[in-house]
């Protein structure tokens, strides 16, 4: 059974949201300096997103029957090909790589608030961001590809400031009775689920070693024995997305018991169930992800790419858009007040709810045989209910909550803003050059 | 000296303030504790993993490919007369085959006498003759023997491989494991089907004397192997 990929989708949401959110920063003058600098961050993290989904898309397209898997860029894994034209697009997805983990790291530093201050914090995170985007990729494609792991550390660090906000903001709110603790506790976990739903998924999987049997199947097949740094590197990564998992449902239990449900909680016993679901599917799989060694390579059932799909894919390539925009909207990050903006906000959501119904309708299309009037229909409904209901949608989004208020930070150069996006544009542009010019010079090879 | 506060090139207070409240940092710590419990015995366990897998990709993947050979046989007598020529046909069904064995190759021995009984009665002339059928064999390999005569009564030969590879000698091999090595001898359907054998006799009779006909017995031999591997 053939599944649609939703990484084409993911990749046009998340460009068209970076896009939007970038004119929103810039725009908005008059709002809180940090606040404005905080979305410029996440508009260029959504950007790097898209992108990074978008080449996924095209190999996708050029090479349908190529395997290309996580672990090729996560862990290191690519061994150069003769095709210039899918190396070139594969040490690209390494340099967008690198700079969603240290984005990621600088928003960590000032979302939900800002960790630093003084004159010269803002303008080392720029440099720090500018600086890593061009080394990082260089010393990867010159490095082996397998010493990208070394940054699951920095994936780690970011985990754990979130984390430790997370608990900061939860025993405020629990123990010492802060209500507007609950803001940090909130932004944090959001934050956390957005950005390590994908290996939090596998928590079950990390604590049974399920996760090891799997990835001795991808050990076979490299060229060369790894070092117990590499393997730690591994590890490390899987951590990053155990520890908020655990302390996140821990968290949401208790405060769920105590206060009942919210969002955050919700969402989180969802990602915990599949985690839970996951680790059984693997081992009903064991002898498939092992078999490259013990026997000879085998595919997985197809089952398991349907659940893949429906677990993985929507909750990376369609859920977590939404979680970006809705902490976006939920923190002010994005000035909501003017009309112009409001607009234009409106616009974001209605698009962003759209084309993630229609993919989920195309998808559930793609999985089971539903007759395509049926669908259609579907769609027609769900295109009914986002136009009669915009405002209610819309003001759910931008409701008037107190989140808000826990955002601060210093404030920063007005100059720094555009300066910003100059640095961000051409680091994009020389991690495609680097890529093609290294690709063509057989690097790696 | 201005009055005017000049602020800090950095200023952590944020950072430090986050790591102020001790119920936080106990828990923090707790967890930081347990992750690294975790860390240390995943890795553990996947640095066994590896050092394992390791060992069969990267080891020494030398393998002696034995067969243990055993036979089924048919046996056909048939009377011909001068100048006849039949075709006998021999079913090999997957069934027949006892459990874990393919069919390496198939021989056919095709024997008569002169049974006359007339003085001076010259040995008849037989040909024989596999006839390529459905079967999955390897019909053009250079070591088969697809046609053979005789006119001196001696027997004649035939020989079809079925199996690719098989001489019923043992081979050596390279592969990771045993699955790997022994998949190439694993592969069914080779040798079964109908192996048909064409038998022509042209009968020589002494001068003023009829012999019209012979007997001839056509025996054929399925052989049949079961692999197994061990390194060397």
């Amino acid at each position: 059974m053939a599944t649609e990929s939703l990484a084409p989708v993911a990749a046009i949401t998340d460009l068209i949201l970076g896009t939007l959110t970038i004119i929103l920063a810039n725009r908005a003058v008059n709002h809180d300096q940090h606040k404005r600098f905080t979305a410029l961050l996440f508009g260029w993290t959504f950007i790097f997103i898209g992108a990074y989904y978008m080449i996924i898309s095209l190999i996708e397209l050029q090479y349908p029957d190529g395997v290309f898997g996580w672990s090729l860029i996560q862990f290191g894994t690519f061994a150069p090909t003769s095709d210039g034209t899918f190396d070139a697009l594969v040490f690209m997805l390494y340099g967008l790589q690198a700079g969603i983990n240290i984005l990621t790291l600088a928003l960590a530093l000032h979302l939900p608030f800002d960790l630093g201050a003084g004159r010269g914090w803002n303008s080392a995170i720029i440099g720090g961001v500018g600086a890593y985007c061009i080394v990082m990729p260089i010393v990867i494609l010159f490095g082996g590809f397998s010493i990208t792991v070394i940054q699951s550390l920095m994936i780690f660090a970011t985990a754990a400031i979130w984390t430790m906000i997370y608990i900061r903001g939860i025993v405020a709110e629990l123990v010492n009775g802060d209500e507007e603790a609950r803001s940090a506790s909130k932004g944090a976990g959001l934050l956390l689920i957005a950005f390590y739903s994908g290996t939090m998924i596998w928590w079950l999987s990390t604590v049974m070693l399920a996760n090891n049997e799997w990835f001795s199947g991808v050990i076979a097949q490299m060229s060369e024995s790894s070092s117990i740094f590499y393997l730690l590197g591994v590890e490390t990564l899987w951590v990053a997305g155990l520890m908020p998992l655990m302390v996140v449902f821990l968290g949401e239990g208790y405060r769920t018991f105590k206060k009942g449900s919210s969002l955050l909680s919700v969402v989180i016993f969802v990602v915990a169930v599949i985690g839970f679901i996951n680790y059984f599917i693997d081992i009903a799989v064991s002898d498939i992800l092992v078999s490259c060694y013990e026997t000879e390579c085998q595919e997985l059932p197809a089952a398991y790419r349907v659940w893949e799909t429906l677990t993985t894919g929507v909750l990376s390539f369609l859920f977590v858009p939404m979680l970006f925009v809705y902490i976006l909207i939920q923190y002010r990050l994005i000035d909501t007040s003017l009309d112009e903006n409001r607009n234009l906000l409106r616009m974001m959501i209605l698009l962003l709810l759209l084309i993630v119904s229609s993919s989920f309708i195309e998808m559930i299309q793609s999985l089971i045989p539903v007759p395509q009037m049926v669908t259609a229909s579907l769609l027609a409904i769900a295109v009914a209910f986002f136009i009669g209901w915009e405002e209610r949608i819309t003001g759910w989004f931008v409701n008037e909550s107190t989140d808000g208020k826990i955002v601060s930070g210093d404030d920063i150069l007005t100059q720094s803003f555009s300066k910003f996006t100059v640095l961000m544009s051409i680091v994009l542009i020389y991690i495609i050059a680097i890529s093609w010019l290294f690709a063509a010079m057989g690097v790696g090879a | 000296m201005s009055g005017k506060e000049v602020s800090p090139e950095f200023d952590f207070t944020a950072f430090t303030e986050l790591l102020d409240d001790r119920a936080s940092n106990i828990t923090m710590g707790v967890v930081l504790t347990i992750v690294a419990v975790v860390l240390t015995y995943t890795t553990v366990d996947l640095a066994n993993l590896n050092e394992e897998v390791r060992g069969l990709v990267d080891g020494d993947n030398n393998w002696d490919v034995s067969f243990e050979i055993q036979s089924m046989t048919f046996q056909e007598t048939i009377v011909m007369v001068d100048g006849e020529q039949r075709q006998l046909d021999f079913d090999v069904d997957q069934s027949d085959l006892p459990e874990g064995f393919r069919v390496g190759q198939i021989r056919a021995t095709v024997s008569y006498g002169e049974t006359s009984g007339l003085p001076a009665d010259p040995a008849d002339s037989v040909a024989a003759n596999v006839l390529q059928t459905d079967m999955q064999a390897q019909w053009n390999d250079n070591n088969n023997t697809l046609s053979g005569s005789s006119n001196d009564a001696t027997d004649i030969e035939l020989i079809l491989r079925t199996h690719p590879g098989f001489t019923g000698q043992s081979v050596n091999a390279t592969g990771i494991n045993e699955y790997q090595v022994l998949q190439p001898w694993l592969i069914e359907g080779f040798g079964t089907g109908t192996f048909s054998v064409v038998v022509e006799l042209n009968t020589q009779s002494p001068p003023f004397l009829n012999d019209s006909d012979e007997e001839i017995v056509v025996n054929v031999e399925v052989v049949m192997f079961k692999p197994s591997a061990t390194p060397t």
